[in-house]
């Protein structure tokens, strides 16, 4: 049963303990909520995603809920919860399904600590994995979104999630949520690609979530191999530069991208010092996707291509 | 404190170092601390040739010019005692007694 069909069947709100169960990746998540605009997004982006009436193994268990009181009718707003804490001051109810989203970034962030969690995009080609990682404003949400509708399917474009002891990579297919500059570039450039509502003022900024191709919702269980670290940094006006970096160097940016490195200790080394032993490592500046996605495919292919 | 001639260098004795060689670098994780560092061929030298057992510089120094077929000049003698005094202070290695 997938989300929509829960949603046809008029069950978001039902189900034996509540809320709704539904799948992200490895991730089952329940969310309680009566706020009919937050579902409605929900079942527009992860339509095709499975979804559960029994009761599951739930690994975050969160509600968006109104406060009461004046806060209920002026400047109304959103409190999130998992479990029993209230991780954020509450938001604006305009902006329900942005908090929803970072709080379940958040939630991923914290409490997975069976994966190495990289601060990165992933997509996947013939079943081999390009990690993107980045810090935020790098353009790696936004590059990600390129490459998701040209040829990559996308793993993710926050997480790069490395499962233990395979050392594949796990699938956390979401909502992108681009901001800023990013929405009408991207608008411009992928005309097929399905934007929700723009949120103003957020805490980012303007946010607009590209709804995921349903294929890498329907293969979010499918792991791909690590072959390819990419640091990308977006630098306006630049020609493509894909360079290979020693590994070296590649271990110490990735060990300080990464949400739990020095939580998992020498498991996290062993586990970073594998990635890194089967993976190519390049760093890549970039301004133009007419000019990155073919080095990108070329690396890819075998052969390695550098702009103008 | 400054050691003195006959002080021994010994890894320092709560790590449990773990290590990736890359091209000419070392990833080497100290189990002691939680922290990750970065090191080129000689400070990497120092490290293994300490993990085999506690030495005093100047055995240390001899030791690491045969292997790197240099001659034990002053400023060879000055880097050693440096790379000592740097793995000391992010606390891999520690002086014991004289």
């Amino acid at each position: 049963m997938t989300l929509a069909d829960l949603a046809a069947a008029g069950a978001l709100t039902g189900g034996a303990a509540g809320g709704v169960c539904f799948r992200t990746g490895p991730f089952i998540t329940r969310l309680e909520t009566r706020f009919a605009p937050m579902l409605s997004l929900l079942v527009r982006f992860y339509g095709e995603t499975e979804a559960f009436t029994t009761p599951q193994i739930v690994n975050f268990n969160i509600a968006l809920h109104r406060p009461l009181g004046p806060r209920r009718w002026w400047r109304a707003q959103m409190r999130f919860r998992i479990e029993d804490t209230e991780p954020f001051e509450p938001y604006p109810l305009s902006h329900s399904y942005p908090l929803f989203e970072w709080g379940l970034n958040w939630s991923i962030a914290t409490r997975s600590n069976h994966y190495l969690m990289l601060h990165a995009g992933v997509v996947e080609r013939a079943g081999r994995a390009l990690i993107l990682p980045a810090v935020p404003g790098s353009g790696k949400s936004t590059l990600s979104t390129a490459l998701a509708f040209r040829g990559w399917r996308l793993l993710s474009d926050e997480f790069g999630l490395i499962e233990r002891p395979s050392g594949r990579v796990m699938p956390l297919p979401r909502a992108i949520p681009l901001k800023n500059r990013s929405i009408d570039v991207i608008r411009a450039y992928l005309p097929e690609a399905e934007l929700g509502p723009r949120f103003d003022k957020t805490r980012k900024g303007t946010v607009c979530h590209v709804r995921p191709p349903d294929d890498c919702i329907r293969r979010q269980q499918e792991t791909a191999e690590p072959a390819w670290i990419v640091f990308p940094r977006y630098v306006e006006g630049h020609p493509t530069d894909l360079i290979p970096i020693p590994k070296s160097l590649a271990f110490v940016r990735l060990a300080h991208n990464s949400f739990n490195y020095r939580v998992l200790g020498a498991t996290g080394f062993e586990q970073l010092r594998a990635l890194i032993g089967r993976c190519d490592c390049y760093s890549l500046t970039y301004s133009e996707f007419d000019s990155v996605l073919p080095a990108l495919a070329a690396m890819a292919d075998g052969g390695r291509q550098q702009g103008p | 404190m400054d050691p003195s001639p006959r002080t021994r260098w010994q890894v320092a004795a709560s790590n449990r170092l773990l290590w990736a060689q890359w091209e000419s670098d070392y990833s080497v994780f100290d189990g002691g601390t939680g922290d990750t560092h970065l090191l080129s061929e000689l400070p990497a030298e120092v490290l293994r040739q300490l993990s085999q057992g506690a030495m005093t510089e100047a055995a240390l120094t001899a030791k690491l010019a045969r292997l790197c077929e240099v001659e034990e000049t002053d400023d060879w003698m000055r880097k050693i005692a440096g790379l000592l005094a740097e793995l000391a202070d992010i606390e891999l290695i520690e002086p014991i007694g004289p």
